[in-house]
């Protein structure tokens, strides 16, 4: 039988369409035995159904609240970053929908502009459209390598990576002075992170991104996180990213090497990688809800062997117990475990944690 | 004299102004709730709620695949639903 996670995508589904044949059966299977599934999808149903479905029209002048909106948002927000850029700009759509009540058109994609038109769009629609055409230029979408990212960006969707690069290098080779081209060099390194997952190329593509465009990076802080943890593994030839990919790809069986490369890697960035997989892989894909992260450190402590990662375990069952449940006793307990090892690296870091919470 | 059609008028009126105000907090507490949502989350939601765009069309809208709008479709409408708990009846 399938399990709660694995249909759950399928429960939002049918609250607004009927599912296709398989997926209805796969569902229906699912919830005749299981009362939590049944329960979530009657209550998310219920939910729905109280949202009311018409926007309210906003009469009044739209530019200031919008400006006010546009600064609100990260310079590099999460969207800009990680999402392919037809849904950052839906997202920047929906927040603007949200400040303002009238929906922004979304301006598409160059691909599919042609296939499908949104539907309904209004005089209110467009009106917002025209006037807010200073915003949306304003963020550079015209430039010659914004329009390569956007390119890029549905390549990247179709794993189409080398096609993806491509198009970037060459747009930035042909306009270096481009106000996009930090965004460019910075999906260059995304893909080389993320897709490919060739270390030495992406440390090299970030070291380029961090010299030859700081602003960029320094506004982009997984860019800022991935350099560190590039830096961290260059001395071992990126063995221990490699390492960690390989334990992530087994899923439940790889716990033991992500143990071994926490216990080998004591305080660095790589371990806490490897130690939010732990976590993961501890979480009961059959519960309801994702367990609160101090349960599913007590999970990981269970199986652990090694002392160097039980440490590790305890430094950050510390900090969960004493920043997310206020309980600075049960924090104190974990983080004297660490404190009264001999650990060159990990026992300081408990004594300076012990100080923080001051004295019982 | 009023006539029975004024008076019936005058019984209505201070209904429809309590669902108009109850509607207007609704949708104010729903704004709200939506802001808290990640831009992906909240974007698939309003396309299909707001915009009544099919999952597959919102899908080809923003790129991507339909098992990932109806992932973040899921967890819109669960962290919507923890947030506006209290609307919900008894």
């Amino acid at each position: 039988m399938w399990k709660c996670r694995q249909v759950r995508a399928l429960l939002a589904a049918a609250i607004y369409e009927p599912l296709g044949e398989g997926d209805r059966h796969l569902l229906d299977t699912h919830i005749e035995g299981c009362a939590r599934c049944r329960a979530l999808l009657a209550s998310m149903r219920e939910t729905v159904d109280a949202i009311p479905r018409e926007d309210v029209r906003y009469e009044g002048d739209l530019a200031p609240a919008l400006r006010a909106r546009i600064d609100t948002l990260p310079t590099r927000s999460l969207a800009w970053r990680i999402l392919p850029y037809p849904i950052a700009v839906a997202a920047l759509a929906a927040a603007l929908l949200l400040v303002v009540g009238v929906p922004l058109q979304i301006p598409k994609h160059p691909e599919i502009q042609q296939t499908h038109p949104v539907a309904g769009v209004s005089a209110a629609r467009e009106t917002a459209r025209v006037e807010n055409g200073e915003m949306i230029a304003a963020l550079a979408l015209d430039s010659p390598v914004a329009q390569a990212v956007c390119e890029a960006d549905a390549l990247i969707e179709k794993r189409a990576y080398a096609e993806a690069m491509r198009v970037l290098q060459e747009a930035t080779t042909a306009h270096p002075d481009d106000p996009a081209a930090g965004t460019a060099q910075e999906r260059l390194a995304d893909i080389e992170f993320s897709h490919l997952r060739r270390y030495a190329r992406a440390f090299d593509a970030y070291v380029k991104l961090r010299n030859q465009f700081p602003h960029t990076f320094r506004t982009s802080p997984e860019s800022i996180d991935r350099f560190d943890l590039l830096v961290e593994g260059w001395p071992d030839s990126f063995n221990p990213l490699y390492t960690l990919d390989v334990a992530r790809a087994d899923g439940a069986e790889g716990f033991r090497a992500l143990e071994t490369l926490v216990a080998h890697h004591p305080g660095k960035l790589v371990a806490s990688l490897a130690l939010d997989e732990m976590q993961r892989v501890v979480d009961d894909p059959a519960a309801e809800g994702d367990l609160p992260h101090f349960a599913e450190l007590e999970a990981v402590l269970a199986r652990c062997n090694n002392p160097v990662a039980i440490a590790q375990v305890n430094l950050r069952l510390g900090d969960t117990y004493s920043r997310e449940l206020r309980d600075p006793l049960r924090a104190r307990g974990a983080y004297l475990e660490v404190a009264q090892s001999d650990h060159p690296v990990l026992a300081p870091l408990a004594q300076e944690a012990l100080a923080r919470l001051g004295q019982p | 004299m009023p006539s029975q059609g004024d008076a019936n008028a005058a019984m209505i009126a201070p209904m429809a102004t309590d669902a108009a105000v109850r509607a207007r907090e609704i949708d104010e507490r729903v704004r709200k709730a939506l802001v808290r949502l990640s831009p992906s989350q909240s974007t698939v939601f309003i396309l299909r709620h707001y915009e009544g765009l099919a999952l597959a069309e919102i899908a080809d809208e923003l790129g991507c695949t339909v098992g990932s709008v109806k992932v973040h479709l899921f967890r819109a409408i669960k962290k919507l639903r923890d947030e506006l708990e209290d609307l919900r009846g008894p």
